[in-house]
């Protein structure tokens, strides 16, 4: 599946993938929103979620979005091997 | 009743000064009194495009000193009798005039001319400021280019921001073939990043550098770029006339109905 999705990556044309990358830093630009904004944005975002969830810093990503205008945040959760034993172990 | 237009774009090379020659030329060419002004001091430019580089005595500059008058300073096509050029100081940089002045300089132009085409520097510091200062109308200049985009979109920001209400874009150098391959961001793509209203599309088109290294206009070649450039100018006057189409299949440059109109 995952091969499958980054051929599908690799195969965008490349006008469409320069449109996209400009809509996304337009978009911030527009807002006013530099990127040491969204860095700080980001580094709240980790804080607070951290205090629920285990969170892979290194994986994060925050986009903006046109139409409707939308910040869309990704934030991999860290999934230990042993997860499910500590939730017997609570319950 | 004059108009002044200022030609911009952010970013450097994407056609600023090829397109101010060209408006220019193509508005003379239309029969209106037409005056092109570089405001790009310290590095002139408009001059050698249009094959004038030989008849400067005065500058822009000196008018605005009063070292001349402008009748003086203005050197007068030798093709287009209502084409008028007034060059940059070369001598001089951007600091040697103030927006106040430019104000000054285009209400004093106006009383001469149809038509006032600024053709502004590079960059959003003192040109630009200037050039925008005297300005009823822009044109904003830009490539299907990331960067050039990118530019033109704090371009049309600025010019909102100092009240320049009537905005208009060119998309410069498209390539049909790389549009149909994908490889290139298409006319409806940039339109509908930067939200503002189309006033033309320029081919790529190697007519435009050999018409540069001879310092002549474009006007004339039948070109596709030309043909670009001539509809330009009448839908600057507030004519209607639609936009060029690169329909491959059909021949590159098959006219169509109004598909990229508002």
């Amino acid at each position: 599946m995952l091969f499958i999705a980054r051929s599908g990556i690799a195969k965008r044309k490349s006008g469409s993938v320069a449109r996209n990358r400009l809509k996304t830093v337009l978009l911030s630009e527009r807002m006013d929103c530099s990127t040491d904004v969204t860095v700080m944005l980001k580094n709240d975002l980790v804080q607070a979620i951290s205090k629920y969830l285990p969170v892979d810093k290194s994986g994060i990503q925050i986009q903006f979005q046109q139409n409707p205008p939308m910040m869309l945040a990704r934030i991999p959760i860290l999934q230990e091997k042993d997860s499910r034993k500590d939730y017997v172990k609570t319950v | 009743m004059s108009e002044v237009i200022v030609v911009t774009s952010g970013k450097g090379g994407v056609g600023k000064t090829t397109t101010a020659a060209n408006i220019g030329t193509g508005l003379a060419m239309l029969g209106k009194k037409t005056a092109v002004v570089d405001t790009d001091i310290g590095l002139r430019n408009l001059d050698v495009v249009m094959g004038l580089e030989n008849r400067i005595v005065y500058n822009l500059v000196d008018v605005i000193y009063g070292n001349c008058r402008l009748k003086q300073a203005l050197i007068r096509d030798k093709r287009y009798s209502n084409l008028y050029l007034l060059p940059s100081a070369q001598t001089k940089d951007k600091t040697a005039v103030t927006p106040e002045q430019m104000i000054k300089l285009t209400e004093e132009m106006g009383s001469h001319f149809e038509y006032i085409i600024l053709d502004c520097p590079a960059g959003i510091e003192q040109g630009f400021k200037n050039a925008i200062a005297g300005a009823d109308r822009a044109i904003v200049v830009t490539t299907p280019e990331v960067s050039a985009i990118r530019d033109a979109d704090r371009i049309i920001g600025l010019l909102e921001a100092n009240d320049i209400n009537q905005i208009e874009l060119i998309i410069n150098r498209i390539r049909p073939d790389m549009i149909q391959k994908g490889d290139m961001m298409s006319v409806d793509d940039v339109i509908e990043i930067l939200a503002v209203h189309l006033l033309g599309i320029i081919p790529d088109d190697q007519q435009i550098v050999i018409a540069t290294n001879q310092g002549v206009p474009l006007s004339g070649r039948n070109s596709p770029a030309d043909q670009g450039y001539i509809n330009i100018c009448r839908r600057i006057t507030g004519e209607e006339i639609p936009f060029l189409s690169f329909d491959m299949k059909k021949g590159i440059f098959r006219k169509m109905t109004e598909l990229f109109r508002n």
